[in-house]
């Protein structure tokens, strides 16, 4: 019997779909698809315009995705007194460590000794590692621990606490001699009514604390200021459409040491902002963000706009150079035919070349450095400042899904290439500060996506370009019963010192 | 909840079963075609597209099948590797449960596409199910015009000496909608 092929076809898929009726993706799968889809759209979001977010926290899966405002606040501090601990003698008994442990789905750790917290010191790394596993039948998965390490200069890791297994817990912040880590954990996808928690964690018990005044939509932590007031950010970006545009503005939020919280300024529709080395000021895109940027003072919440840009060209910011300049990529404008592809392929920078941007003054610029075609370019919004008017950067194929390739560095001088924070390619997911003159973190795995595959922790010395892995990957296809690990570092912040 | 949120919620809940028989023209396991979908899913949602209806978001996700199909066999770069491979499982594999048996039109039709090559496959599924022209499949697989028709021609030739289908060759006819676009029905290669 001669058939028709496309009556065939759909004859055929007529019966697979009745045979595979009242099928629908397990609860796991329909998360990750949602926290996903927010991810890139914040993304693609900023790409419309020519300017990336950081992808800082990009594992925490909707760390900077926001809407709405903070409750009024309460009459009660939102953030209790600073309890410290005693600060680290000069002389120290030596760190008794006890056996190595192996536990599945975690890397080779020690638990702490007693007298860890007075070893602690800058250039330590807290960390949650929560490995997700897929099963061996590739359908069914799970999460064996929820571990905060810490983990020395030398990568060793002390496991300091376990914490409560649903909570995908992200450490923010981390004050040498603090008992207490600052830490955020995303609230159930189902439960619109609050979509974050903010708290601590006790570093000696585990211990999870909620602050008194939580956001009620999301927000991302930026960073400290000056003054050592937590900086966040409401990005309504995350939620609107991307064709309709937004519709209202991100607002910028200063909680004090006390708990004492003031809105320092209503910044536009524009992501996340980056804070400067000194503290005081931030940058974001903006009306137009290829040709403009907006700096905001803290201290006043004056927003001032700067030009951004060359002659035929656009630019995008890459990050602080000192407290006055910020690194910008600037390249050939995207063309049309270009823009209606970016669903499935990603844009590479043309012409491309970094300049400093007196972001400060008049927005006057000068070329640094001018890419050579196929050289790796920054990725907009990634870099890390690294002191003396370095910034460090992560590096990429392209936007908005191309693979990062590690990390790339304007040293003050020349551009240069930096040590792979992952020894099989350095996709990185997300770079953040460590201390002022001291390593940056990385996070980064073999995976094009992040949450998708289990990732390693490094620390980046921006003056060398060396790296150091604190979290070793796992044997990809672990123990009988699992078939691969799906997450497992996710999220950490290195000790700064006492404020 | 964001306004994307609700549709794609209708999306996995109400056409998951059609996007997966629709992903299972592709890849031969029912956890492949199931991750398809769901990569497809994210693409969809997070791009500029905006859906006026249920069956606006299953038509594009459908597309988007097969271009996510297309770019992981590229990002392999091994696509006759994954031919092989495919074409293995065609044969040896298990299926997935009794619903996915090899046996009955579906597992006889997936296997017959299951021996094409990954961009015959894809093309023979944007033409003949997805009735796309051969300008809208180049551009939505980054092929030229010239190289979806040899795909097609191939994939329709090799389907036919397996399945004993034909082609309807009936010339191009062009249809305009309410919305005054234009959409070029198409039969044969």
């Amino acid at each position: 019997m001669v058939r028709e092929l496309s009556e065939l076809l759909a004859d055929s898929v007529d019966a697979r779909a009745r045979s595979v009726a009242g099928l629908t993706p397990d609860a796991d799968d329909y998360a990750t698809m949602v926290r996903t889809v927010r991810r890139r759209r914040v993304v693609r979001r900023s790409l419309q315009t020519l300017a990336v977010v950081p992808l800082v926290g990009g594992l925490a899966a909707g760390a900077y995705f926001g809407l709405g405002s903070l409750r009024a606040p309460d009459t009660e501090p939102a953030v209790t007194p600073t309890d410290y601990v005693t600060h680290p003698p000069r002389t120290l008994a030596p760190l008794v460590k006890g056996d190595l442990v192996s536990e599945v789905g975690l890397p080779p750790f020690y638990e702490a000794p007693a007298n860890l917290w007075a070893h602690v010191d800058s250039g330590w790394v807290a960390m949650t590692y929560r490995p997700e596993y897929v099963g061996a039948d590739g359908e069914s998965s799970g999460t064996l621990s929820n571990a905060l390490f810490v983990a020395d200069p030398d990568g060793e890791l002390f496991r300091v606490a376990e914490l409560p297994l649903p909570l995908e817990i992200q450490v923010l912040s981390w004050e040498v001699g603090q008992q207490r880590v600052r830490v955020m954990w995303p609230t159930p996808i189902d439960d619109a009514a609050r979509p974050l928690v903010t708290g601590w964690v006790d570093v000696r018990t585990g211990e999870l604390t909620e602050d008194a005044q939580q956001f009620e939509r999301w927000a991302s932590y930026v960073g400290r200021d000056a003054d050592g007031a937590e900086i966040w950010v409401e990005d309504p970006a995350y939620e609107e459409d991307v064709v309709a545009g937004g519709s209202g503005g991100a607002t910028v939020w200063s909680i004090g040491p006390d708990g004492a919280r003031r809105v320092v300024t209503d910044i536009g529709d524009r992501g996340v902002p980056l804070l400067d080395p000194s503290g005081t000021q931030l940058l974001a895109p903006g009306a137009e963000p290829a040709r403009e940027l907006v700096v905001v003072d803290l201290g006043s919440g004056d927003a001032r706009d700067v030009p951004l840009g060359v002659s035929d060209q656009v630019c995008a910011v890459v990050g602080w150079l000192d407290a006055g300049g910020v690194a910008a990529l600037c390249h050939d404008p995207v063309s049309d035919d270009a823009e209606a592809a970016l669903d499935r392929v990603d844009y590479v920078a043309q012409n491309a070349g970094l300049y400093r941007v007196e972001a400060v003054a008049d927005g006057g610029t000068t070329l640094l450095h001018a890419f050579a075609e196929g050289e790796p370019v920054p990725l907009p919004w990634t870099g890390v400042n690294a002191g003396d008017g370095a910034v460090l950067y992560v590096v990429g194929d392209g936007f908005p899904e191309g693979c990062t390739r590690g990390f790339g560095a304007w040293d003050g001088v020349a551009v240069r290439t930096v040590q792979g924070a992952h020894p099989d390619g350095a996709n990185v997911h997300w770079s953040r500060p460590g201390v002022v003159g001291g390593p940056a973190l990385a996070v980064s795995s073999a995976s094009c996506e992040a949450g998708d595959a289990q990732a390693t922790v490094a620390t980046i010395d921006p003056a060398t370009g060396a790296a150091r892995i604190l979290t070793p990957m796992l044997e990809p296809n672990g123990p009988a019963g699992i078939d691969r690990w799906r997450a497992s570092v996710t999220s950490a912040a290195a000790a700064t010192p006492r404020g | 909840m964001s306004r994307w949120e609700p549709m794609l919620e209708r999306v996995a809940r109400e056409r998951y079963p059609r996007l997966v028989a629709h992903a299972m023209l592709l890849v031969r396991s029912r956890t492949e075609a199931e991750d398809l979908v769901q990569e497809a899913l994210i693409s969809a949602f997070s791009g500029r597209a905006r859906f006026a209806s249920l069956a606006e978001a299953e038509q594009y996700v459908r597309r988007a099948i097969v271009s996510r199909f297309m770019d992981a066999a590229r990002k392999r770069g091994r696509e006759r590797a994954a031919l092989v491979r495919h074409a293995s499982r065609s044969v040896v594999q298990v299926a997935d449960g009794a619903d996915v048996a090899a046996g009955g039109l579906p597992g006889e039709v997936e296997a017959a596409l299951a021996a094409l090559p990954p961009r015959e496959r894809a093309c023979v599924v944007l033409r003949h199910v997805e009735d796309l022209s051969i300008r809208d499949t180049a551009a939505l697989l980054r092929l030229s015009e010239g190289a979806v028709k040899r795909y097609t021609s191939d994939g329709v030739a090799a389907l036919g000496a397996a399945l004993g289908t034909v082609v309807d060759d009936s010339p191009v006819v062009t249809v305009t909608t309410k919305k005054v676009t234009t959409k070029e029905v198409r039969r044969g290669a």
